[in-house]
C-alpha cells in the first residue's frame, strides 16, 4: 500500500492509484475534471486537475494520471493550484461561444458548475472569438457544435475504449482542431448516444431532446430502464408528467455509465393516451368490491384458471396478484415474453425487465400447449397468446391502454400501470434486485398493481406501502429457498 | 575564443558524405572497436556521463544519464531514435551533419545502440530536409553494404537495422514523445510523463531519442575518452558546439566552438559584427525558445550553462539570432508568437488556447489598438501557461513573450494610445 | 492505383517498421509526390495498405502542414515567415511573389502552376531569401534568381 499525504491529510491507497482517484475516494474531494472520465479513462489534455505535488509549484502534475507515490504531499486547493484551474478555465471559456441561453447543455454542464468557482464574472478576452461549424448532424441522432467543444476527445475516446471502433476523429492542428466524422459517414453506432452525457459541455446534443425543455424544470427520478432483462440504471426525466428523456445512471455493476440508444429512446413509449381508467365489470364502471365479489364467483376453486402477467411488472405486483389468486386456488402462474436482437453488449434479447424477478416468483412461462383454461386473469403489457382466447369462459384483463380484448372481450376490465409509473423492484438477467420509482404519474383511476390486489385481497392494514409487500415476499421468498435476497424499496 | 573543428572537421571536404572519404579519416573504426573487444555496454553509458555531454536538441539533459534509464531485461525491443526534426527558429546546424557527414551521425548511432541494448533505431528527418533525407538514406545503404549495418556485423554478434523515417512539416515532433507518436502514424500529440520514454517510449518499448548532434558526438567521445571531452571549454558544461548565427550580422553562419566563450566575441569576430554598421537591439541566444538579450548582457555573458543562467536566460539550440537597432520589438515578438501558434499541436487547453490569444493581443497592439492592461493581461496569461501544459512548447513562447515585454516595454507602450477604453481601441 | 514498382517501393518502407501504421507518415509522403496531393482515394488506399482506418489516415494528413488534402498547383513554393529569415529579406520575397503570382497565403494561381505557403522554420535562418520549390531548397536569393527560378516551372 502506498501512503501519501492530500491537502493535509494522510491517506493509504492500493499501488497505481491515481491522485484523482485517491482524492475522491479516500477523502471524498472532487478535482475537477474534463478529459478524465471514469469509464474511459484520462487523456491529460484539459488540464484543469492540476495539483501540486511536494510543493514544485513551478509545474503541476494533472491528478487524473499522476499514480500516488510514497511519502507524496499533494495540495489540490491552494493558491497555487487554485489560480491554475481559473487559468485553465479562463481559456477554455475565452473562444467558447455565450451560448448558454440556448444551449440544452445549460443547467446540467460541467463547465458552467467549474466556471461558478473558477471562472471570472468579467471576461479579458476582448477578441473576436475563433468560429466554428454549429450544427454538424453527426447523425439523426447527435447533434455536433464545434465552436463549444473543448476537444477533450471524451467522444473519440468512448468508441475507442468502450466500442472498438473509430467512427470520429480529430482533425486539423492547434486552435484550428476540431473532432470531426472525417472520410466515414453518420454515426451508426447503437451506443452513440452515450456521447451526448459524457460530452462535458454542449457540443454533442440529443436531437431528439433538442430545444425541447429546460432541465430546470423537470422532473428527474431514478429508476431502471424497463427496455430489457439488463437493467440499466437511468434517470428518467419528465416535464408536466410527460416523459422527456432517460438518460443512463452510473452504475459499476450493471452498466457502468452507458446504455443502449434503443432503451434511451424507449421513454416515448410510455407516453400513451388511450388508457384504461377505474375498473368495469361487463362494460360498466364499477367499484372494486364488486369486481372482487364477481372475480370470486368466476373464479370458484380456481380449477381451469390462470394468471398470465406481464415480466414488466415489478416483484410486487407480481407476488401481490400470486397473494390474491394463490388463496382463491388457482395454480397456473404464467409469465409472458417479449424480446428484440441482443446486441452483444447491454442490450439483451429479453426485451423486459423483470422476466427473473417473475420466475423466482413462481411463474412459468406461458406454456405453448397448456391445460385447458376455462378462465385467464392477463395482469400488465403482456401480448396474449391467440390460443389462450380459443373456449375461454371468462376474460379478466388488468391492462394499461383498451384495445378489442379490453372493450370486447373481458368480462372484468383493471386498470394497469406502465413500467415508468411503478415503485418496486425488477430483478435482472444476473439475479440483481434493483428498486424501480415512478417517474411519471398516470393520473385519476390508476393505482399502483399491487395495490389494486391488495384492495380485492383486504390486505389494506397488512401493506400500507409497497415496502410491506417487498418484507412479506421477501420472507415468502426465504420459505421457497430462492438464491437472492431482494431489495427493499424505498417508501 | 576558440574555434574547433571535432564535429564539424570533414564539412568541407569534398563529397564528404560519401562512405569513401569517412573511412579514410578513420571513420567507422571506433564502432567497430567497440565490437570487436565487446565494449561493456554499461560501460561505454558510464563513460559518455562522465563526460559530461549534455543534449544539443535544447532541453540540455545529461546524454549518459538518459542512457541510464534503459531497464535492462525487459524482454522488450529497446529503440534508438535520432531526433533530427530541427525546427526550432534562429537553428540550422543539425543540417550541416546531416548533408555533409551524415556517416558520423551513423557511427554514433552504432555505438550508441551497442550502449543501451538497442537492434534498432530510426533516424527522423524532418522532411523539408529534401538534401539531408537524400545524404542519409545513400548512408545508410553504403553502411549496409560495407557489413557495418545489418546481422552480426564484422563477426560480432551484434545485430544493428537502422532506418530513415520523416516528419511532414509540423515543430511539435521535435519534441521527443511527439516525435515517438510521428513515427507511430498517429496524430503527434506530445505524451504526459510518466511514463518516460526510456521505460515507455517507442511502441510502449525503452527508447532514447537524442539530437543529431548529440549523437555525433559519441564517436569522439569514445575515442578520446571522457576526460578530453569534460575539458572542453566550462567544466560545468563542457563540450564543442555547433552555434548557428543568423539576423542582423554582417556575416551569418555555424560555427563550432567549445563552450563558455564570450558571445560578444562571436558577433565582432566571425560575424563581422552588425550588418551595415548598425548597432545592437538584442539577441535572442538559444533558439527563439529562449530569453532575449540586451546589448550590455551581451557583452558580457559567457556561453555556457551557468555563464547563461546568470543573465536569466538559456543555450537551448545554440542558435543565435541577432537583432539590430532599426528592429521593431513589437514585431519581432508578433512574429515569434505567430510561430508558437502556429505550430500549437491543439492537445491541450492553455497553449491551444492560449497561444492564438496571446497573438491577438500583440497585433492589436501593434496595430494601435491596445491597452496598458493588455500589458499586465499578456503577463498573468503566461503564468497560467507555463508549467501547466503536456509539453515545453507552451512555455518555449512564454520565455521570449516574458522577456521581450519585459526588457522592451517601453515600445509596446509607444504604440498604445493614451487613455483610451477598451470599447475605442478593439472596436467593433 | 499505383504501378507494381510503386506499390513494391511503398510495402518495402512499411516493412521498416513493426507495425504497418508506423510507415504513415513516409508512405503518404511519397504517395502525395506522385499524386500531387492527398485526394480522398488515395487515403483510402494508403489505409488499405498499412490495415487502418480511412479516418486514421485523415487525421494525420489534416495535421500536417505538408501534407495536402487540398489540390494543390503543379509547383508549391514555400517561404519561411519566422523571426530570422522574416527580417533578413524574407518579408521582400514573400511580398515579390504574392504581387507577381497574385495570390495570398496559400492560394493558388489560376492557371494552377503554383501554390504560395507561408511555412514555419524551414532550417536555412542563415542563407535567407530562402524559399522551397516542391521541396528543393532555394538559399541567397535574389529577387531577379527568385524570377528566373519561377520561370523554369512550367
Amino acid at each position: 500500500m502506498i501512503k501519501l499525504t492530500i491537502d493535509g491529510q494522510e491517506v493509504e491507497v492500493a499501488p497505481g492509484t491515481t491522485i484523482l482517484e485517491a482524492a475522491r475516494d479516500e477523502l471524498g474531494i472532487d478535482i475537477p475534471h474534463y478529459c478524465y472520465h471514469r469509464d474511459i479513462g484520462s487523456d491529460g489534455n484539459c488540464r484543469i486537475c492540476l495539483v501540486e505535488v511536494n510543493g514544485n509549484s513551478g509545474k503541476l502534475a494533472i491528478s487524473c494520471q499522476m499514480p500516488c507515490g510514497n511519502d507524496m504531499k499533494v495540495e489540490t486547493a491552494n493558491d497555487v493550484v487554485v489560480k491554475a484551474r481559473k487559468g485553465v478555465m479562463e481559456f477554455l471559456l475565452a473562444n467558447h461561444p455565450l451560448d448558454c441561453t440556448i444551449c440544452d447543455q445549460a443547467g446540467e454542464c460541467p463547465l458552467q458548475e467549474y466556471s461558478y468557482e473558477y471562472g471570472s464574472a468579467e471576461s479579458r478576452f476582448v477578441e473576436h472569438k475563433r468560429n466554428k461549424p454549429k450544427h454538424t448532424e453527426f447523425s439523426d441522432k447527435v447533434m455536433f457544435d464545434a465552436e463549444r467543444c473543448i476537444l477533450c476527445t471524451r467522444c473519440v475516446r468512448f468508441f475507442e475504449e468502450v466500442r472498438d471502433d473509430r467512427p470520429l476523429g480529430v482533425e486539423g492542428m492547434g486552435g484550428e482542431s476540431m473532432i470531426s466524422l472525417g472520410p466515414n459517414g453518420p454515426l451508426t453506432d447503437p451506443y452513440q448516444m452515450n456521447i451526448i452525457d459524457i460530452c462535458p459541455v454542449g457540443a454533442l446534443t440529443s436531437r431528439d431532446f433538442r430545444f425541447k425543455q429546460r432541465v430546470w424544470f423537470m422532473d428527474f427520478v431514478d429508476t431502471v430502464c424497463p427496455g430489457c432483462s439488463r437493467g440499466c440504471n437511468i434517470s428518467a426525466g419528465s416535464y408536466q408528467g410527460k416523459l422527456l428523456r432517460f438518460t443512463p445512471r452510473r452504475n459499476a455493476e450493471v452498466n457502468k455509465s452507458w446504455m443502449c440508444d434503443d432503451g434511451r429512446l424507449s421513454y416515448s413509449d410510455y407516453n400513451l393516451t388511450d388508457r384504461v381508467r377505474g375498473a368495469r365489470i361487463d362494460g360498466q364502471a364499477a367499484f372494486l368490491d364488486s369486481v372482487g365479489e364477481r372475480l370470486d364467483a368466476l373464479v370458484g376453486d380456481g380449477s381451469g384458471v390462470a394468471v398470465l402477467a406481464s415480466t414488466k411488472s415489478s416483484c410486487e405486483d407480481l407476488f401481490a396478484l400470486r397473494h390474491w389468486a394463490e388463496s382463491r386456488g388457482v395454480t397456473n402462474f404464467w409469465h409472458g415474453a417479449a424480446s428484440w436482437e441482443a446486441d452483444g453488449f447491454l442490450k439483451q434479447a429479453d426485451a423486459t425487465p423483470n422476466t427473473a424477478g417473475a420466475q423466482q416468483l413462481g411463474y412459468e412461462p406461458v406454456p405453448g400447449d397448456g391445460p385447458a383454461l376455462r378462465g385467464l386473469i392477463v395482469s400488465g403489457d403482456v401480448e396474449v397468446p391467440p390460443a389462450l382466447l380459443a373456449d375461454l369462459d371468462f376474460l379478466v384483463m388488468q391492462a394499461v391502454q383498451e384495445s378489442a380484448l379490453t372493450t370486447e372481450a373481458a368480462v372484468i376490465v383493471l386498470p394497469a400501470r406502465t413500467a415508468v409509473e411503478k415503485k418496486g423492484t425488477w430483478v435482472n438477467s444476473a439475479g440483481l434486485a434493483q428498486a424501480i420509482a415512478p417517474a411519471v404519474d398516470p393520473g385519476d383511476g390508476v393505482p399502483e398493481d399491487w395495490a389494486l390486489w391488495r384492495e380485492l385481497s383486504k390486505k389494506v392494514e397488512d401493506w400500507p406501502s409497497v415496502r410491506y409487500v417487498t418484507a412479506e415476499m421477501n420472507a415468502w421468498l426465504a420459505d421457497r429457498s430462492t438464491q437472492t435476497p431482494l431489495v427493499a424499496a424505498d417508501s | 575564443m576558440k574555434l574547433s573543428s571535432v564535429l564539424s572537421a570533414r564539412f568541407e571536404k569534398p563529397d564528404s558524405h560519401l562512405l569513401e572519404g569517412y573511412r579514410a579519416d578513420g571513420g567507422y573504426e571506433t564502432f567497430l572497436s567497440v565490437l570487436s573487444e565487446k565494449r561493456d555496454p554499461d560501460e561505454l553509458t558510464a563513460l559518455v556521463k562522465a563526460s559530461g555531454l549534455r543534449g544539443r536538441g535544447g532541453a540540455g539533459f545529461s546524454t549518459g544519464m538518459k542512457w541510464s534509464f534503459v531497464p535492462k531485461d525487459t524482454g522488450k525491443p529497446v529503440y534508438l531514435c535520432v531526433n533530427g526534426d530541427e525546427s526550432e527558429p534562429g537553428t540550422y546546424k543539425d543540417r550541416q551533419i546531416l548533408e555533409f557527414d551524415p556517416h558520423a551521425l551513423l557511427e554514433g548511432v552504432g555505438i550508441a545502440c551497442y550502449a543501451i541494448g538497442s537492434h534498432k533505431a530510426y533516424v527522423y528527418l524532418r522532411c523539408e530536409f529534401q538534401l539531408g533525407c537524400e545524404r542519409i538514406q545513400a548512408a545508410i545503404d553504403e553502411a549496409y553494404a560495407a557489413g557495418l549495418f545489418g546481422k552480426n556485423i564484422e563477426g560480432s554478434g551484434f545485430d544493428l537495422d537502422v532506418h530513415l523515417t520523416m516528419g511532414a512539416g509540423a515543430y511539435i515532433c521535435g519534441e521527443e514523445t511527439s516525435l515517438l507518436n510521428s513515427i507511430e502514424g498517429v496524430r503527434p500529440y506530445p505524451r504526459n510523463k510518466p511514463p518516460f520514454p526510456a521505460v515507455e517510449g517507442l511502441f510502449g518499448c525503452p527508447t532514447i531519442v537524442n539530437n543529431v548532434e548529440t549523437i555525433t558526438n559519441i564517436p569522439h567521445i569514445v575515442k578520446r575518452g571522457a576526460e578530453w571531452h569534460a575539458g572542453l571549454g566550462n567544466s560545468d558544461d563542457p563540450g564543442t558546439r555547433l552555434w548557428c548565427v543568423s539576423g542582423h550580422v554582417a556575416t551569418r553562419g555555424v560555427w563550432e566552438i567549445e563552450t563558455g566563450y564570450k558571445l560578444q566575441d562571436l558577433i565582432d569576430g566571425p560575424c563581422g559584427g552588425i550588418r551595415d554598421g548598425k548597432k545592437l537591439k538584442a539577441v535572442i541566444p538559444g533558439g527563439s525558445s529562449s530569453k532575449v538579450l540586451l546589448p550590455e548582457e551581451v557583452a558580457q555573458v559567457t556561453m555556457d550553462t551557468p555563464g547563461i543562467r546568470a543573465f536569466g536566460s538559456s543555450l537551448g539550440s545554440a542558435a543565435i539570432i541577432v537583432l539590430d537597432e532599426d528592429t521593431d520589438m513589437v514585431d519581432a515578438l508578433v512574429n515569434l508568437m505567430k510561430f508558437y501558434a502556429h505550430e500549437s499541436c491543439g492537445q491541450c487547453t492553455p497553449c491551444r488556447e492560449g497561444t492564438p490569444w496571446i497573438v491577438k493581443i500583440l497585433v492589436r497592439i501593434n496595430e494601435g489598438r491596445g491597452r496598458l492592461e493588455d500589458l499586465e493581461l499578456l503577463d498573468d496569461l503566461a503564468v497560467n501557461i507555463e508549467g501547466r501544459t503536456v509539453c515545453a512548447l507552451a512555455d518555449g513562447a512564454c520565455w521570449p513573450l516574458t522577456s521581450i515585454l519585459k526588457k522592451f516595454r517601453h515600445e509596446f507602450v509607444a504604440k498604445i494610445p493614451s487613455a483610451a477604453s477598451t470599447e475605442e481601441v478593439v472596436g467593433a | 492505383m499505383f504501378d507494381k514498382e510503386i506499390v513494391e517501393e511503398l510495402e518495402a518502407i512499411r516493412s521498416r517498421f513493426p507495425f504497418p501504421k508506423a510507415a504513415m507518415v513516409p508512405v503518404l509522403r511519397r504517395v502525395q509526390e506522385l499524386r500531387g496531393w492527398l485526394d480522398s482515394d488515395a487515403q483510402a488506399w494508403v489505409a488499405e495498405l498499412l490495415s487502418v482506418k480511412p479516418i486514421e489516415v485523415h487525421e494525420v494528413v489534416s495535421f500536417y502542414p505538408m501534407f495536402y488534402g487540398q489540390p494543390v498547383g503543379r509547383h508549391v513554393l514555400h517561404v519561411c515567415r519566422t523571426l530570422s529569415c522574416d527580417s533578413c529579406g524574407n518579408k521582400e520575397l514573400w511580398d515579390h511573389l504574392e504581387t507577381k503570382l497574385g495570390v495570398d497565403r496559400n492560394g493558388t494561381t489560376d492557371d494552377g502552376r503554383f501554390t504560395l505557403k507561408a511555412a514555419e522554420c524551414l532550417a536555412s535562418c542563415g542563407t535567407s531569401p530562402v524559399m522551397l520549390i516542391n521541396n528543393k531548397r532555394h538559399e541567397n536569393l535574389s529577387l531577379s534568381q527568385v524570377d528566373d527560378l519561377l520561370e523554369g516551372c512550367s
